[in-house]
């Protein structure tokens, strides 16, 4: 478990975007099994760190690896089977709307199996493969929807299928991006609940962008603080002091004053 | 309002008045050029009473052959009639799925959506098929505008001199102009439909062919459908016009009754052709309600 090539690593990574730093010389690593939010006001760079675990985003400078493989060396075709092992989670989920929520779920092997065995189970709804998607659908509460289209949903629901997707998936790492933001407070709760519970039942090593620090203090054990793509404070979340807290939110111009 | 934005609009004010002053131009010079006048369309002696016939013949169009005698073992008119609009309907419907095949499979090869590099990585790999993407695109691309460009009718002429007066040359032509209009259009259709769904499944590690099948298509299948309940209807109408060069529809039995100044018999096939188009209008737009989800 505690092999230091497992696990996520990132070493002076900075991201450009039109000359404009999004992530500035940030180093953190993040064992396997562990579940960290990064946390911070809009445009801190909460997005880009998480993109940068799949590959989505590639530092302008820097080093990203995961399990000990660094991401700007793997080939496209090895890329792909590394994201294989990643769950994802986007801010709009990317689920096909039109499409039932079995088949949304299968969907998350996709990167796994080759195109004659995903488009079976697709296509069949008596499938082996819908036992496990039923077990799975179970365990978040959302059994019930098996066969219903994604946009009938709540968004809450629509979330869960997300969560179930990744978790079909049988993936070893999260990445979950700001999964509570379309959700109200009680809904928000569950869903942060769930997903940290899943993670640690499932062995998963969980990585979220939030932006309700009250949520990400109560729910998930370490939290990393950007602030203006530099990493403010990364430290067990009972340990995040108000201070800390309060430079966190400030709004720009204002530590000028200070 | 900044300095820039203060200069650049009576610019752009001016350049839609001058756009307007074109178009006007374009329309008046065609106008002058073909001598168009709308006293051409007051019909002179002889075409008047021959104007009333025509319209005589909407009020009781014909149920038996109007000629004084027909050769021995000719089926009634009804027969034909019908016989001319099944025939109508089977070459709409063989064209069109031919033109299907041509379209799903060239809009495919014709969209950039499934192959093309967003910043995240390369979904063809770094093999071949990365390097000869592009050009097969760009081919496809060619190739549709070129399947477009030429008119159904025209194709038929073009078959016609190529292969003679046979059913699979008519059907070869209905399908070259639509399969290249039907692979533009999807095409576009799969560009253009939300891409959420396909980034989430490369951020996973779904191939290009899979990101098509499962995050594009099913996005862009509704509005697919419906366009081509669309164009059904628009091969319909084709398919009795082919018939002006011999093939066995409408379109042919309407040219020799009207050859023949039988007016009353050239209003039952319109009647007859008019029938089947509202007819597939009304069966496609129901299929189109169930199927566009909005």
């Amino acid at each position: 478990m505690s092999d230091p090539a497992q696990g996520l690593k990132f070493h002076e990574v900075s991201v450009l975007y039109d000359g404009h730093a999004a992530l500035c010389d940030v180093n953190l690593s993040v064992a396997p099994g562990e579940a960290v939010a990064f946390v911070g006001p809009s445009g801190s760079g909460k997005t880009t760190a998480l993109t940068l675990c799949n590959a989505m985003v590639r530092p302008t400078s820097g080093v990203v690896t995961v399990n000990g493989e660094d991401l700007s060396q793997v080939s496209e075709s090895e890329l792909r089977s590394l994201r294989s092992r990643i769950g994802f989670i986007p801010q709009d989920l990317g689920l096909v709307p039109n499409l039932r929520v079995s088949q949304n779920v299968l969907c998350g092997r996709l990167g796994k199996e080759g195109l004659l065995h995903s488009l079976l189970p697709l296509l069949n709804s008596h499938s082996q493969e819908h036992e496990r998607v039923l077990s799975i659908l179970d365990k978040l509460g959302i059994g019930e929807k098996l066969f219903h289209r994604v946009d009938s949903l709540s968004g809450g629901e629509r979330q869960r299928v997300a969560i179930a997707r990744a978790l079909y998936q049988d993936a070893r790492y999260l990445l979950a991006d700001e999964p509570l933001s379309a959700l109200d407070p009680a809904r928000a709760r569950e869903i942060i609940a769930l997903l940290v519970e899943v993670a640690r039942d499932n062995d998963l090593t969980l990585l979220l962008s939030m932006h309700d620090i009250e949520l990400a203090r109560e729910f998930v054990p370490r939290l990393i603080g950007l602030r203006a793509g530099q990493v403010l404070f990364d430290s067990a979340a009972a340990e995040v002091s108000e201070a800390e807290l309060s430079e966190l939110y400030m709004l720009e111009g204002e530590d000028r004053v200070s | 309002m900044s300095a820039e934005a203060i200069a650049s609009t009576p610019s752009r004010f001016s350049r839609r008045t001058r756009l307007i002053i074109t178009l006007l131009f374009a329309a008046i010079i065609s106008w002058v050029a073909l001598d168009l006048s709308l006293g051409d369309l007051i019909p002179r002696e002889g075409g008047r009473s021959v104007l009333g016939l025509f319209f005589e013949g909407a009020l009781s169009p014909a149920m038996t052959y109007e000629a004084a005698s027909v050769p021995p073992g000719t089926p009634p008119l009804i027969d034909k009639v019908f016989d001319a609009v099944w025939t109508t309907l089977l070459f709409a419907v063989a064209g069109m799925s031919l033109a299907m095949v041509l379209g799903l499979v060239f809009g495919f090869l014709g969209a950039t959506s499934w192959w093309r590099d967003e910043g995240d990585g390369s979904p063809l790999g770094s093999g071949a098929l990365r390097k000869l993407m592009p050009t097969l695109y760009g081919g496809v691309r060619v190739l549709i505008a070129l399947m477009r460009s030429v008119h159904e009718l025209l194709w038929a002429i073009l078959f016609l001199v190529a292969f003679g007066l046979n059913n699979f040359s008519a059907v070869v032509a209905i399908a070259i102009p639509y399969g290249g209009t039907l692979a533009k259009v999807f095409s576009e259709m799969l560009d253009e439909c939300p891409r959420e769904s396909a980034r989430s499944l490369r951020a996973i590690g779904a191939g290009p062919l899979k990101v098509f099948l499962f995050g594009l298509l099913p996005r862009a299948l509704g509005d697919m459908s419906a366009y081509s309940f669309y164009r059904f209807e628009c091969a319909v109408r084709s398919s009795a016009v082919l018939g002006f060069f011999g093939y066995p529809t409408i379109g042919y039995y309407l040219k020799l009754s009207a050859e023949n100044v039988h007016y009353r018999e050239v209003w039952t096939y319109l009647y007859a052709l008019i029938a089947l188009i509202l007819l597939v209008e009304l069966w496609s737009s129901r299929l189109r309600e169930r199927i566009v989800i909005r």
